[in-house]
């Protein structure tokens, strides 16, 4: 793993106005190129972070950590019958939380049954929804491939017993949250803090694109 | 100590001659070590998937010198069977030639969920060959379980899956649920 600064975060405000990137557009190398040495990218659980630096995938100069932000963390029921959960909220946490088993028990067998029980005690909700896919062609070092900044989707002509068969024009990845499936079904949103502190609500299903779309354009 | 040693203090001959029965009782295998193993499994036809419901390991072994130990080996290497059997698969893309799944998040084996009962019965048939009339127990305790378990593959659905790892997309083709593909 490359040398990276650490900063721990201690409020919201901070974390969203760090100039991090993501994780997505940090992964995009030229090709022969190499991936970005100069990016800013933060961190919840560092599951899927650290697996991604380590195999060399991902290589910030600075890591942001969400952890030390309080409030984060919690599962409230609010006044208009809907419930918020914090973006730090463990997969652990969710799968036994009695507001969720209750009102959303596809959600908490969702995330109880996610990975492994060290992962889900590690693993947040937020770190869940914005990892990045599973494709094994995208996880090798060895693969440039469409989704990292190079040509072409080896997932076509290649082996993609595990890809997408909708829409997977250009790029056949396959988000790989079972809660997202869960959330989209509950017709849940997300609230993303942006960094001039102007707060902005998506539904789920509007917040994940298919990956021939691009959000800026 | 010198074999010779030994053997005058085991009060015996060299060759064993004293110890070693060929064709003995309870032998599984004439001049080496035997091993025999049985596998109890179930098989959803709809997703094709095996479960290994209980693995018994017979193990001839010479003496056994410390029979928990054994018995662990034993059970190691019925798990690491039952691994290949099932689950484990070096996948390479044709065109790239790198192997696709080398890491332990796509590589998949066998977890403690798809452990079987296993039953580990040790013959002491003590033709070791060595001072000690022991064998080395290694891979012996692992070379009959995946053919245990695809034998009792095709004893559930007939069919048999001439090819290892036997996943449930092997299992539906073989039945004829899907096609094989490419």
């Amino acid at each position: 793993m490359h040398r990276f600064e650490w900063l721990n975060a201690t409020s919201e405000a901070e974390a969203a106005g760090s100039g991090a990137t993501t994780v997505a557009s940090a992964m995009i190398a030229p090709t022969g190129g190499r991936v970005s040495q100069d990016a800013i990218v933060v961190k919840a659980g560092g599951i899927d972070l650290l697996d991604l630096m380590k195999e060399g995938l991902l290589q910030p100069r600075r890591v942001v950590n969400l952890r030390g932000i309080a409030g984060l963390n919690q599962i409230i029921e609010q006044s208009d019958g809907t419930v918020r959960v914090g973006a730090m909220v463990l997969l652990a946490t969710l799968a036994s939380n009695p507001v969720i088993l209750q009102r959303y028990a596809a959600l908490a067998s969702a995330a109880g049954n996610s990975a492994s029980p060290q992962i889900r005690n590690v693993a947040t909700l937020g770190g869940n929804l914005l990892q990045r896919p599973r494709c094994w062609y995208f996880r090798s070092a060895d693969h440039h491939c469409a989704r990292k900044g190079g040509e072409v989707c080896f997932a076509f002509g290649g082996d993609n017993r595990y890809h997408a068969i909708f829409d997977q024009a250009g790029c056949a990845i396959v988000h790989p949250s079972t809660s997202a499936t869960a959330l989209v079904a509950f017709g849940a949103s997300v609230e993303l803090a942006q960094p001039d502190g102007a707060r902005r609500v998506i539904p789920l299903e509007h917040f994940f694109l298919l990956p021939g779309t691009d959000i800026n354009a | 100590m010198r074999t010779d040693q030994i053997s005058a203090l085991a009060s015996r001959s060299d060759d064993y001659g004293g110890f070693r029965r060929l064709m003995a009782d309870a032998a599984l295998a004439q001049t080496d070590l035997g091993g025999v193993q049985f596998a109890e499994v179930a098989v959803d036809t709809e997703t094709g998937i095996v479960r290994v419901e209980r693995v018994v390991a017979v193990q001839d072994c010479g003496r056994p010198m410390n029979p928990l130990q054994l018995e662990s080996q034993v059970q190691g290497g019925v798990l690491m069977g039952l691994s290949y059997a099932l689950f484990e698969d070096r996948i390479i893309d044709r065109h790239t030639g790198h192997m696709l799944n080398a890491d332990l998040e796509h590589y998949k084996f066998a977890g403690s969920r798809e452990t079987p009962d296993i039953e580990v019965l040790l013959l002491e048939n003590y033709q070791g060959q060595s001072a000690t009339d022991a064998y080395g127990i290694a891979e012996p305790a692992n070379v009959a379980t995946a053919p245990a378990i695809a034998n009792a593959v095709y004893n559930a659905i007939g069919v048999r899956l001439r090819q290892l790892p036997m996943t449930p997309a092997a299992v539906l083709a073989a039945l004829g649920r899907i096609s094989r593909g490419s």
